[in-house]
């Protein structure tokens, strides 16, 4: 699935092989907060129970591991670091888990941008 | 900052897929949960069954290679507007169009995140999103649904410039005296359909879906390169010199037509490859074809007579745009 979104990251991390990236190509991770506003809609009594409530109660906003590919030397991983940028990739929505070492995993649902795909 | 942080705050973010719908919202949400819904707004949502292909770094570590399912809720909310008014049909049909492994096409807006409490089969995992998706655009890919594919990117072909350029953003440049060639509008939504597919690994009835867009798409390659009756006239005017030509309109429609018959596996690497044969084909034929219109269009007029009896310099003009 497809998707176009505004979103500011951090905890951006960069790989050096191969071998550590969540995503097979794409050397850059990052945690990225995208917010999804409520339209006027879903407060209508009709509709108010269809949504979920967040635990934090920020309601709009939900967390992906953003995996995005950075090759070119010339730019910085850590200018992602909360900079807003438009973005368009794919999105896997349901929760991933990585092994991220021995015995320490993590799940979260995963975004998957590649080449041009993101403008700050 | 803060000023954009507010302004990109309330923009939603919006999605695009392809996959089979698994059934209607009656079905699959418990109606005690959200009595307020009714019955006719269960009939008009519903949920929708799609896979993202991961491969890892480490092929031996989680999440293996492969397609990793999820799920989506798309929704008309009929209720307000304007889907009161836009889904009026919808509403007032008996049936849901949200039947069983229907393939739906669409790109629409997050609303946010379906309650995994109301779901009759909620996901696995708490972290799990099942996007609320309210589509912008949509086509239901049933029987029926094949024929009014093409209506709405029309404008981003018949728009080539036909005047000199003045101020870009004069509306003049975009009006014509000639009506639009409704054939050709078919080639880029076909287009845009083929990618949407093959961006959503669809399970296994995407096979069904390429194979209904190719041939769609076939008569649409012809367009591009002149009206139906065409090739064959440019194929005795232009045989003696290059013997090859009578086949080249075909030839797009060919290349996506191989290429979709292994799409799975072109897709698996690269879901959105940037030498993606398909648009980048399309593309072209489309561009070649767009940069040759000026000179087509100087006799729009006469087009009718051209089809019946084509000069040698349209034959000429066609064969650069099979050949480009």
């Amino acid at each position: 699935m497809s998707i176009m979104f505004f979103a500011r990251s951090r905890f951006v991390q960069k790989f050096a092989s191969v071998e550590e990236q969540y995503v097979k190509g794409l050397n850059v991770v990052a945690v990225t907060g995208i917010r999804f506003p409520p339209p006027d809609w879903t407060e209508i009594s009709e509709y108010s129970g269809l949504l979920a409530c967040s635990e934090n109660g920020d309601s709009n906003c939900a967390y992906f591991s953003l995996n995005i590919s950075m090759y070119d030397e010339k730019l910085d991983p850590t200018e992602l670091n909360d900079t807003w940028f438009f973005m368009y990739g794919r999105v896997h929505p349901y929760a991933l888990t990585w092994e991220v070492g021995p015995d320490n995993y993590y799940t979260v649902p995963a975004l998957i941008i590649r080449d041009h795909g993101y403008q700050a | 900052m803060s000023n954009n942080t507010d302004s990109f705050s309330t923009t939603f973010p919006i999605v695009s897929f392809t996959g089979p719908i698994v059934g209607p919202g009656s079905t699959l949400l418990t109606g005690e949960a959200v009595p307020g819904l009714g019955d006719i707004q269960l009939k008009c949502c519903g949920l929708v069954q799609l896979s993202s292909y991961l491969a890892p770094g480490d092929p031996t570590k989680t999440p293996f290679k492969g397609f990793h399912p999820f799920q989506v809720f798309v929704i008309f909310p009929i209720h307000t507007k304007p889907w009161n008014t836009l889904c009026k049909k919808m509403a007032d049909r008996k049936e849901t169009h949200f039947q069983s492994n229907v393939l739906l096409s669409c790109t629409g807006k997050v609303a946010g995140f379906l309650d995994h409490r109301i779901m009759v089969h909620p996901p696995q995992l708490a972290q799990d999103f099942v996007f609320i998706v309210v589509p912008d655009t949509w086509q239901f890919l049933d029987k029926a649904g094949q024929d009014s594919i093409s209506t709405p990117l029309a404008p981003s072909v018949t728009t080539p410039a036909k005047k000199p350029p003045t101020d870009p953003f004069d509306p003049a440049r975009f009006m014509s005296p000639s009506k639009p060639i409704t054939r050709q509008t078919t080639t880029p939504t076909m287009t845009t359909r083929s990618t949407v597919t093959l961006s959503d690994q669809a399970s296994h009835t995407e096979p069904t879906n390429l194979t209904l867009s190719t041939t769609a798409l076939m008569p649409a390659a012809r367009s591009t390169s002149g009206a139906t009756k065409r090739p064959n006239q440019f194929g005795e005017l232009s045989s003696p010199s290059t013997p090859s030509k009578k086949t080249r309109p075909v030839q797009p429609a060919q290349e996506v037509k191989q290429d979709s018959s292994r799409s799975s596996t072109i897709t698996l690497d690269e879901p959105f490859p940037p030498s993606s044969p398909i648009p980048n084909d399309t593309a072209d034929s489309l561009t070649s074809s767009i940069s040759s219109a000026p000179p087509l269009s100087l006799e729009d007029t006469t087009r009718p007579h051209r089809n019946r009896h084509p000069p040698k310099k349209f034959a000429e003009i066609g064969d650069n745009i099979t050949l480009s």
